[in-house]
């Protein structure tokens, strides 16, 4: 249960990126994601054409509560209707924050940072790469789970994903939280027995 | 005598016609003079400019309450400004703005005072905005924010700056 709320979660990390996460490829399946605002400097568009929405230097991408900052820019290449993303590139200490309901109900805060990120909609990947690092905290059970990597590449369609190391190992990590100290026994209350 | 006398009253009487009587001619309240224009200024009220591709393809039409220029072939300031992008196969893109400066010899409409672009699924808000009449890009700059939404805009669907505030 808890691993799959945690691939739920790395899920969720991806489709901060993507304003509309499709199932199959083609088809819109979670129209949650087909609202979202890009806040920075300089953009170019190419209102005439299926050129992409470039952006330099540092944006911010914020849709259905979660949060993305790249600081060295970002591409969007429309799709024909402009209605989609066909593909998205984000550059430069990539950060996504945000809280996931899991499907136990549990939320869950977490942290993803690369060197950059990118989606693409037919392929129906997305993929984090370069100092891959993740950590998720239950906010109910206080449960953290962290994972780092070169690579993490996440199906949409599979709802699958997977971390990539080069030849050496993948680290990743689950801390349960401290048991609580059991209570103390309370103190006798004076008169309170008659 | 008698007609001598005639004669002087005739001409105080047209002596007095052609230098005027009455209340003097200097204003009350004499103002300075206004300051000389540039010969070549021109003030336009309720201006439109079309651009058209040369092959058709797509069309650009601005419309400001005033606008200036320094020649008949521009460059023109126009202000409020407003825009329209129409492309066939395409939804319409608008462009509002407090002031444009179009340049037609460099092929360049510039757009400054939140500007407003609007697509029927994306909106791009910036403090300044440049339209390259050649290949039909848009570099916006300042704090810029770009709004992709699902609903389509109506502020598309006419040339009316800032009057859909629903996003």
């Amino acid at each position: 249960m808890r691993r799959s709320a945690c691939i739920a979660l790395l899920g969720v990390m991806l489709c901060a990126m993507i304003p509309a996460v499709s199932a199959p490829a083609g088809q819109i399946s979670d129209v949650a994601f087909r609202r979202f605002t890009v806040e920075g400097g300089p953009v170019q568009v190419d209102i005439g054409g299926t050129g992409p929405v470039e952006w330099i230097g540092r944006v911010m991408v914020k849709g259905a509560g979660i949060t993305l900052t790249a600081d060295n820019g970002m591409k969007l290449w429309p799709t024909a209707d402009w209605r989609d993303a066909e593909r998205v590139e984000a550059r430069g200490n990539v950060k996504v924050e945000g809280e996931y309901v899991a499907a136990d109900k549990t939320t869950w805060s977490f942290v993803g940072k690369a060197d950059a990120a990118s989606y693409e909609r037919t392929s129906g990947q997305g993929v984090m790469s370069g100092a891959v690092s993740f950590r998720a905290v239950n906010r109910i059970t206080g449960a953290v789970v962290t994972a780092a990597a070169d690579r993490m590449v996440y199906s949409f369609g599979t709802q699958q994903f997977r971390f990539e190391r080069g030849d050496k190992p993948v680290h990743m990590e689950w801390q349960e939280p401290a048991p609580a100290a059991p209570a103390a026994p309370a103190a006798p209350k004076v008169g309170a027995a008659k | 005598m008698t007609a001598s006398l005639t004669r002087l009253g005739v001409a105080a009487v047209a002596l007095i016609t052609l230098l005027g009587c009455g209340r003097s001619r200097t204003p009350a309240n004499p103002q300075p003079p206004p300051p000389p224009k540039s010969a070549t200024a021109h003030e336009i009220a309720k201006t439109t400019i079309k651009f058209a591709d040369p092959q058709g393809r797509w069309t650009l039409q601005l419309e400001a309450d005033r606008a200036e220029a320094v020649a008949l072939r521009g460059p023109y300031n126009m202000s409020p400004a407003r825009a329209r992008y129409d492309e066939e196969g395409r939804p319409s893109v608008t462009i509002s703005a407090k002031r444009a400066h179009v340049d037609e010899d460099a092929r360049r409409v510039t757009f400054e005072g939140d500007v407003r672009i609007d697509s029927a699924t994306w909106r791009l808000q910036a403090d300044r905005a440049e339209y390259d009449l050649n290949t039909g890009k848009v570099a916006a700059t300042g704090h810029t924010k770009w709004t992709l939404a699902e609903a389509p805009s109506p502020a598309a669907q006419h040339l009316s700056p800032h009057k859909d505030d629903r996003r």
